[in-house]
């Protein structure tokens, strides 16, 4: 670079400095000699600016507030720390609810001998104390009386299959029903050979 | 925090004339400079140490907060504000070191580059302005303030 080069370098770096381009940009900061010139030149305006004029009551009015507000944005903080930490220690609790409700002692065996029974033990239906109703009337199946524990609970279930109920009550009742007929017919038989012989001995004793 | 409320006001009230002329002979902008210097104090309230010192604590600190102000900014913004480039000495007396300069100035600079450097630096005309008032070219104006620049330059390696 030239001396005038240089100079005009200069005279924009410290007049217009906007109308630098990039390129200059880069040459001004690896330039010592320029780089040192820009100091000085900042140095300069700083001692030939006129001395500030600081008010400094104004200068405590103005900061005060600031003061305040952040005291209340250090408590505010804090109390962001604590309710994070306080949702990390519900949610831990809730986890660790969540895990022991899953993995109690009761539920495992309980699970293993409900798949067990699924599989290879045939329902047996529970015989019925009491005569069947008629249909109309017809109860609610019996049932065990509420087990108290899950284990009990599985016990009933081992016991009762409602489907296989519900047949065998089908069946039950179309027994009953077939057996109703066949006395209502025997009785019609009966009924139609009392009057067979009603009009025969009337003929008789016509002929006589 | 270990200061009264009066206390703090006491400090604030006796150290923020200068801290606020070293911001601003280092940023060069009152905005800013006042933004600095406030954040300063603030670490001073909110700080748990004992500072024996609350003057030099807040010297180093505003000091310290404007180079790194002066760090984070652009180097075309830089150049603009005629912020330095290169970082900067551990000098916190900048009133001392003002004073330097206008001794300087006055012992070194011919009349005319006096007058140069006093049209745009202390009545902040541009060139154009200052070549108009002193009924100069633009390029005369430009041949004088780097003439002054250069001289100040080499005074201040010299002594450093």
């Amino acid at each position: 670079m030239t001396d005038e080069q240089k100079y005009n370098l200069i005279a924009r770096m410290l007049d217009a400095p906007d109308s630098l381009s990039d390129a200059e940009l880069d040459i001004i900061a690896s330039d010592d000699e320029l780089i040192d010139i820009l100091a000085i030149s900042g140095k300069l305006k700083s001692a030939c600016s006129a001395l500030l004029d600081i008010n400094v009551e104004a200068e405590w009015a103005r900061f005060r507030p600031r003061l305040k507000r952040r005291t209340f944005t250090l408590s505010r903080r804090w109390m962001r720390v604590a309710a994070i930490f306080l949702g990390a220690v519900f949610i831990s609790a809730v986890a660790v609810r969540i895990v022991d409700f899953v993995f109690t002692p009761d539920t495992e065996p309980l699970v293993a001998d409900a798949v067990q029974s699924s599989h290879h033990e045939a329902i047996v239906p529970k015989p019925l104390e009491h005569p069947i109703a008629p249909v109309e009337e017809a109860t609610p199946p019996q049932q065990a009386t509420p087990p108290k524990t899950k284990k009990q609970r599985a016990a009933v279930k081992k016991e009762i299959d409602i489907d296989e109920y519900v047949r065998i009550q089908q069946a039950k009742i179309d027994n009953n029903i077939a057996t109703l007929m066949e006395e209502i017919k025997e009785k019609e038989n009966l009924a139609l050979q009392r009057w067979h012989d009603n009009e025969n001995e009337t003929v008789i004793t016509i002929n006589i | 925090m270990p200061y009264s409320s009066s206390e703090f006001k006491t400090i604030y009230l006796r150290c923020f004339p200068p801290c606020m002329r070293m911001a601003m002979s280092l940023l060069h902008s009152e905005d800013e400079a006042r933004d600095t210097v406030q954040e300063s104090f603030l670490k001073l309230w909110e700080t748990d140490m004992d500072v024996t010192n609350p003057d030099a604590f807040l010297i180093r600190s505003v000091r310290n907060a404007c180079i790194n102000r002066i760090n984070s900014v652009q180097i075309r913004e830089k150049i603009r504000r005629q912020l330095p480039l290169a970082p900067e000495s551990e000098e916190t007396d900048i009133e001392g070191r003002d004073e330097e300069v206008r001794e300087a100035v006055a012992r070194l600079l011919t009349g005319r580059e006096r007058q140069v450097v006093d049209k745009i630096y202390s009545e902040g005309l541009s060139y154009k302005d200052a070549a108009e008032s002193l009924d100069v070219s633009v390029a005369t104006i430009n041949k004088n303030i780097v003439a002054a620049l250069k001289k100040l330059r080499t005074h201040f390696k010299r002594k450093s």
